[in-house]
Parts: C-alpha cells; structure tokens; sequence
C-alpha cells in the first residue's frame, strides 16, 4: 500500500519537478504564441503576456532622419492601454526575422533578442481619421527587441523589453496588407 | 457531514471573491476627500470640488491615472497618456499633490512632463478652465448669492 502511495506520490509529482525551469523549446514556443497574440491585436491577451511589474523602454526614430528619436518608459498598465488601442488597426502585418535565446544559467529567465517588421497604416499626429482607410502611407517599423522573460505564478511572461524602431513610410498602393 | 457541503462551498466562494475584490481594489482616497473645495495654499476655495474639476477635464473614464496615499490628509494622483508625435510616441504625464485643510483640499505640488504648467498656480489655472467654461456645479458654499472664489466665473 505503502509502495503504491510513494508511486502516485512521484507520478503526480513529476511534471512539477520541470516546473519554474526554462529551456529553448518553452521560449521558443512563448514567444511564438506572443507574436501571434500581437496579429490579433487582441489587448487582454497581449497584456496576459506581460509580469505585474513589466516594463518597456522604446526608442523609436522617425523616418524623417532630421527630428531626434523618441524615447518611451511604460509601465504593464500604461503598456495594455497602448496595446487597447492596437484594435483599432485594420490593417497589420509582423514578421519575425530572427529570433535568439540566451537561457540564464539557474534557466528561471531567458534573455530573448528578436528582430520584427511591422507594417500598419500611418496616420500623422495632426490629422484625425475619418475612417481606419484614411491614411495615405504605410509605416514599416524594423525593431530589434531585447526581452527578459520569466515565470510569474506558474505562467512564461515577459519581465522587460527594450525596443529599438526604426520607421521607414511608403505610399499606401505599394503594400498589399490584408484586412483582418 | 453532507449537509455541510453546500455552506461550506458557497463559503469558499464567497470569501474568495471577498479577498479577490480586496487585493484588486483601486487605491483612492475617500469621497469625503474629492468632495472638497479645490483651492490653493493661501488662497480662496475655488467653488468647484476636486471630483467636479476631474470630471470636467476628463480625468475620470478610461484616463490612466494612479492614485498614492502620501499620508492621512494627503493625496497624490498620478495621469498619464501617451501621445504621437512627428517623431514618435512619447509619454505625457502629471502628478498633483493633494493635501487636506478644514473644508478644503489645497494643490501643493506638481510634477508634469516638459510643456505642462510646472507650478500649483499655473496648473490650477489650466485644471479650472474646464469647469468654469462648462458652468460645472460649485461646492454649495459658493451657491450663496454673492460669494466668491479663485478664478470663479458665475453662470
């Protein structure tokens, strides 16, 4: 009986011994599922991804050479209600060009360097849509994302991100971004 | 033991929600705090409380905004957005200083991003154009024939 209590002890006990651990396999596959959360541009969910305590740095220079970039800190809370505003986009498109991962040696963060291409209409600061079609340019954002991710309450989230943008505009003809 | 089943469920679930609702509370001062009349130090009440003049600068709805306890009789908030620039996005913010005197609630400090009003004065000024342009409803002292208040412009 005894013997039978120690089995099932271990059975049950197992998939926990992996638990709070990374490897390549769990990062990879999380920020895959991070990169697909952003195409849908669906707030809850890409805030979902996100620590308690998660912060962004962004800088992020325009594609007029001449102005200095920008620089942004948000805060998890400040971050999901730029990411609420992210629905109202018809169009976008996010291509991950690289992807490296670099396990911590105790493996409870990884340090995550990626490269995207986001493509999104472009509307100019002054000028308020009529209609989410009212743009005349597209804005291709290359971006080099350095992340730390970790484990909060059992879930892979994201500790940090420092973002690096460049913005290049084209005319909106020479794009063919599908409606989702 | 079965009888005691049902209680004991509904009892979990209620303390639950209890303790769920407790850890997920806003963090804001009392009503009997934002119904005072706004002013500032050394001079007249404003005849618009701090809720009133929130609400007629939009403060309140889907404004990011945090609110501190600096201690018992001083509040701070915290409001922030962000805005799109030509060259960029860029973080606004500013963060008003509360502080409880009898019957009203004076500004006392200010801290805001670059092209904000930077001192009490300047930014009480910019936050009481709202409600005196909109007629907004004055604290009752100032419903009195007659009576005054800082920068208050009677309907």
């Amino acid at each position: 009986m005894k013997k039978h209590l120690v089995f099932c002890l271990l059975v049950l006990c197992a998939p926990l011994v992996g638990c709070g651990k990374l490897d390549e396999r769990h990062v990879r596959r999380f920020v895959d599922q991070a990169d697909e959360t952003a195409r849908k541009r669906f707030a809850p969910e890409i805030c979902a991804l996100r620590a308690k305590n998660f912060t962004l740095h962004q800088k992020f220079q325009s594609a007029n050479e001449r102005l200095p970039p920008a620089e942004l800190d948000l805060d998890r809370k400040m971050f999901c209600v730029e990411a609420g505003k992210f629905a109202r986009l018809r169009q976008y498109q996010l291509e991950r060009k690289s992807l490296e991962v670099d396990l911590a040696p105790d493996r409870k963060t990884a340090r995550i360097t990626a490269e995207y291409v986001e493509t999104l209409p472009y509307y100019e600061p002054d000028v308020m849509p009529a209609t989410p079609d009212d743009f005349r340019e597209f804005q291709i954002l290359e971006s080099r994302d350095e992340s730390v991710i970790g484990f909060e309450d059992g879930d892979i989230v994201f500790l940090s991100t420092d973002a690096d943008i460049q913005q290049s505009l084209v005319p909106k003809g020479s794009r063919d971004i599908p409606y989702t | 033991m079965r009888a005691l089943a049902g209680p004991a469920v509904a009892l979990t679930m209620i303390v639950g929600l209890l303790a769920y609702r407790a850890a997920h509370k806003e963090v804001a001062p009392a009503r009997d705090f934002t119904e005072l009349e706004l002013s500032l130090p050394g001079q007249e009440g404003s005849c618009y409380s701090l809720s009133t003049t929130f609400i007629a600068n939009g403060v309140f709805g889907k404004t990011p905004r945090t609110w501190k306890k600096v201690d018992d009789d001083s509040w701070a908030l915290t409001v922030e957005h962000v805005i799109q620039g030509y060259n960029g996005p860029s973080r606004e913010f500013q963060t008003w200083t509360f502080e409880r005197h009898g019957k009203a609630v004076e500004l006392v400090k200010v801290e805001a991003s670059q092209g904000l009003p930077q001192d009490p004065a300047a930014s009480l000024d910019d936050l009481l154009s709202a409600p005196n342009s909109m007629h907004s409803t004055p604290v009752d002292r100032c419903l009195v024939t007659g009576a005054t208040g800082y920068l208050f412009k009677r309907k």
